[in-house]
């Protein structure tokens, strides 16, 4: 363990090194930290940039990059500065840091890496991730992308989607945080899947706060956080756009749920179009701008319609009908077997939320009679209520 | 050289006998108070002498000590100055002593001899009713009031010289225009109240507010800005039952200690309601200060308190709401008194659902999401509790009004509104001749809230707790309110309709959960 700061000399344990972890319970054993992996992460530390470090690893082995920037004569140092934050670099901490986290790194020489990122000269070089290792390779990807500031209906839609691509055995990818995408990792963690992956645009280990650390802790547990960034590196308007290139490079599929005209999650829909991955878009209501750029793809025939979990399956090739109902939840009732009170209220109720009131006032029927067809319509799987306002709900 | 005269001062709401001793002996010229005497009493020397003066009295050119027993209480307010002037003559040999027995005094002076009203004079006249057998002299300005405590006993006179003349015998105690007459002559007209007609569509709103005035539910509104939230909330006093008498002298007790004139005069007969401005502090609201006055939510006693904009208030000020909900009476506690203020009241609170107001769903919202939790955390589960009423109120799309005719007035509402409490009282006494004792600890006879329920509402509460919809607590309130609107429509059995009602009425809750978790 000692060696581990010290560089050039021989390694006592080239294959691996274990370090106890204070932090960690007794009889815990962290996965081994093999040299390589020690010696990317430090390259990627140092360099920052990802593009840079697949310059620095092009052509050489890690350790032979890691030494030749050590000792200033790697050809991609232009100008000494990797040379001298090399130097200043406590690989002991990144060590010690890297397991703590229970991070894996994989880079384009390693089996796991996944092949169609290895082939793709513009792709990331490096990638680390924390959670499920094996998660890359678990099954088909599909991204979701959307609004983070979004609406009910996307919130509520991209939870359905991930729910149920989640159940037919697809990763369901995404950022973390708030709206569309962390709506769809709820929705796949709450499925028997496979499990969310999470593409984040900051190195791992960042100090998280609420929200976002709740479901950090959730994907991690069940599924992956991947990220291009060595542990450490901050979140940046750079580092973000790089984070769209990995998402989409990871994915088969990306699917656009909620992307205002000029929302972040239509750069990644330009990753798409570069990398030639195709591109779902799930409608919603015209009368929204929050719609309005995934309704513009469709508009330019840049990317095909989903209205339901079962077309983005038949893009990605396993077309089973509709196998994927969530287990435990029941398809609607006919509505013809229900009060002609709840069919005069079912007829009013689509996507947009309405008031009690504003079904009293075009039903003609009593505020009694409306609050109790809601319930027979809601009890049938008909409406749904949030915050006393009532809509038609995903059919799942 | 001693005299002895009987007056009283205020605690709280409550008041408390005071024994006027006046000694003047001989010594250097001079006066004090003792009995921890506050500013205003100390300088009613000032008012007094020149009061004495300006009747036609003596000032005495000798040492004039005053106490005001029992010693330890703080004495506030200018209450004493009557009793004080009166004490001094009598220490004089000016009056005899008989002229003062058996009678006490309350009034503030004026320069020259005039008698001024006191706040608080209620809770100062019951507690001086047994002390005072021949009656209480007081402010003929306060005339009306006094009789309500003390009838003829109540004393009335307009200045000091006056009631010197009385007291020497020289006169009769002045007349006072009758009751009848006083009460005719202002004309008592009936506080306008904004009617329950006049508000279109809001039918949801408008039954919140029936079912509330009803069951005495508190009520919280959550609508953006301009959805007529504070319209519907003005409207709810006008559908309460009249006070009692009883209530109306609890009420018309708590005003005059505030000081707070009842708007009409005479004894309060409608519910009273306050709607302070959201900037109130926690003192303003549950009472406070050193001489423990009351706040905003004992003058909302009986009545209806607003509070708009409940989400601006200060957190400390929402909190201080928790146990005067729960108990219906304030208890304060001070380094130097205790005392428990009234505050059985019915609350109604507005707020918006986020700090822009467009926060309900479908709405364009456009707070970020840690502003938006940060607002609605004020709104403590705790103080949430105390809501059984949770109603969203969207704002109405204005051609909808347009084919609407005006719904129920206020009265016919109202009528609703008596019988269901009606109902309720009925339950509550047959519930307390079956078991006298109560199963309560509080005395209170709790009835089981889902006695008395049809399958289909079992099934329906069922359906909601399977769906992870209602807590445990939510049942509860369900059951109440659901009680309540079975109540307003005559059934004796809870039916799914009533459990229906129960859940929208309550459904706002979801609109304060800060976010919504995925």
């Amino acid at each position: 363990v000692s060696d581990l700061g010290r560089e050039g000399g021989e390694d006592p344990s080239p294959q691996g090194v274990r370090l106890a972890c204070p932090s960690r319970p007794e009889g815990f054993r962290p996965a081994p930290l093999t040299l390589a992996e020690l010696d990317v992460a430090a390259l990627a530390r140092v360099a920052v940039n990802p593009n840079l470090v697949g310059r620095l690893l092009a052509g050489w082995t890690p350790r032979e990059a890691w030494v030749a920037v050590l000792a200033g004569r790697h050809p991609a140092d232009l100008d000494g500065r990797l040379a001298r934050a090399a130097a200043d670099l406590d690989r002991r901490q990144l060590a010690a840091r890297l397991v703590r986290l229970g991070v894996r790194v994989c880079w384009r020489e390693t089996p796991d890496f996944p092949a169609r990122l290895a082939r793709d000269p513009r792709g990331p070089s490096v990638l680390f991730v924390q959670g499920r290792r094996d998660l890359l390779h678990a099954g088909p990807v599909v991204a979701v992308v959307g609004s983070r500031a979004a609406t009910h209906y996307g919130l509520e839609v991209a939870n359905w989607f991930g729910e149920a691509l989640g159940a037919a055995g697809v990763v369901v990818a995404g950022g973390l945080g708030r709206g569309v995408e962390a709506a769809a990792q709820a929705g796949a963690l709450r499925s028997k899947g496979p499990g969310p992956l999470a593409v984040v645009g900051g190195g791992l280990g960042r100090p998280l706060a609420g929200e976002e650390l709740r479901q950090q802790r959730a994907v991690v547990e069940r599924g992956a956080v991947v990220t291009e960034l060595a542990p450490g590196v901050p979140e940046r308007p750079w580092t973000l756009a790089l984070r769209c290139r990995s998402l989409v490079g990871l994915s088969e599929v990306v699917l656009v749920v909620e992307a205002g005209e000029r929302s972040g999650a239509l750069r990644s829909v330009r990753e798409a179009r570069r990398q030639g991955v195709p591109v779902l878009v799930v409608p919603g209501p015209v009368t929204s701008p929050a719609n309005r750029g995934g309704h513009r793809l469709v508009a330019a025939g840049q990317a095909a319609l989903a209205f339901e979990p079962a077309d983005v399956l038949a893009t990605l090739g396993q077309d089973r009908g509709r196998p994927h109902e969530p287990a435990g939840k029941k398809a609607r009732q006919p509505l013809a077997g229900l009060s002609s009170a709840a069919q005069a209220v079912a007829g009013r109720l689509g996507g947009d939320p309405v008031s009690v009131d504003w079904l009293v006032a075009v039903t003609g029927l009593s505020l009694a009679e409306v609050v109790v067809a809601l319930q027979e319509l809601a009890g049938a799987g008909w409406a749904l209520a949030t915050a006393g306002l009532w809509r038609c709900g995903p059919p799942g | 050289v001693l005299a002895q005269v009987w007056a009283a001062t205020r605690r709280g709401v409550d008041g408390q006998p005071v024994e006027v001793e006046v000694h003047v002996s001989n010594g250097f010229p001079g006066f004090s108070i003792v009995g921890l005497p506050d500013a205003a009493v100390r300088e009613s020397r000032d008012r007094v002498r020149s009061a004495l003066l300006s009747c036609g009295r003596r000032w005495p050119q000798r040492r004039v000590t005053v106490n005001l027993a029992p010693s330890g209480l703080k004495k506030a307010g200018p209450g004493l100055d009557l009793a004080i002037a009166v004490g001094v003559l009598g220490a004089q040999g000016e009056l005899p002593e008989s002229a003062t027995e058996g009678l006490a005094f309350v009034g503030e002076l004026g320069l020259d001899g005039s008698l001024r009203p006191v706040p608080g004079l209620l809770a100062l006249l019951w507690c001086l009713a047994t002390r005072a057998p021949r009656g209480v002299v007081v402010p003929m300005s306060c005339a009306e009031e006094a009789r309500l405590v003390l009838g003829p006993l109540a004393r009335p006179v307009g200045c000091l010289r006056e009631l010197l003349a009385v007291l020497t015998g020289q006169g009769s105690w002045p007349q006072v225009p009758s009751p009848e007459a006083s009460l005719a002559s202002p004309a008592p007209a009936p506080l306008s109240q904004p009617d329950l007609a006049e508000v279109r569509g809001q039918h949801l709103g408008r039954r919140a507010l029936e079912v509330a005035a009803a069951g005495r539910h508190h009520l919280l509104l959550v609508g953006p800005p301009g959805s007529g939230k504070t319209m519907l909330a003005t409207r709810l006093p006008g559908l309460l039952p009249d006070l009692t008498r009883e209530e109306a002298l609890e009420v018309a007790r708590v005003w005059s200690t505030a000081g707070v004139r009842w708007p009409g005069g005479g004894l309060p007969q409608r519910p009273p309601f306050r709607a302070p401005h959201h900037g109130i502090t926690a003192v303003g609201l549950v009472g406070g200060g050193t001489d423990l006055a009351p706040g905003e939510l004992s003058l909302a006693h009986r009545g209806v308190l607003f509070l708009d904009e409940l989400g601006e208030l200060a957190a400390r000020t929402l909190q201080a709401l928790r146990e005067p909900l729960e108990e219906g009476v304030i208890r304060l506690a001070r380094a130097g008194a205790r005392e428990v203020l009234p505050a059985k009241i019915l609350l109604v609170a507005a707020m918006n659902p986020c700090p822009c107001g467009e926060g309900l769903p479908g709405g364009w919202c456009r707070c970020r999401p840690p502003e938006r939790a940060r607002y609605l955390q004020r709104i403590s589960g705790p103080l949430l509790d105390r809501f059984d009423l949770v109603v969203t109120v969207p704002r109405v799309q204005a051609e909808d009004l347009l084919g609407q005719g005006p719904g129920e007035s206020t009265a016919v509402v109202a009528r609703r509104v008596a019988g269901a409490r009606a109902a309720a009282e009925r339950r509550r006494a047959a519930a307390e001749r079956r078991d006298p004792k109560g199963r309560s600890s509080a005395g209170r006879v709790e009835e089981d809230p889902q006695a008395a329920w049809s399958p289909e509402a079992r099934q329906l509460v069922a359906q909601q707790v399977a769906q992870g919809k209602l807590s445990a607590r939510g049942v509860a309130k369900v059951a109440t309110v659901a009680r309540t609107v079975a109540d307003l429509g005559g059934r004796e059995t809870v039916g799914q309709v009533d459990v229906a009602e129960a859940l929208a009425l309550r459904a706002g809750v979801e609109a304060l959960i800060p976010d919504r978790r995925w």
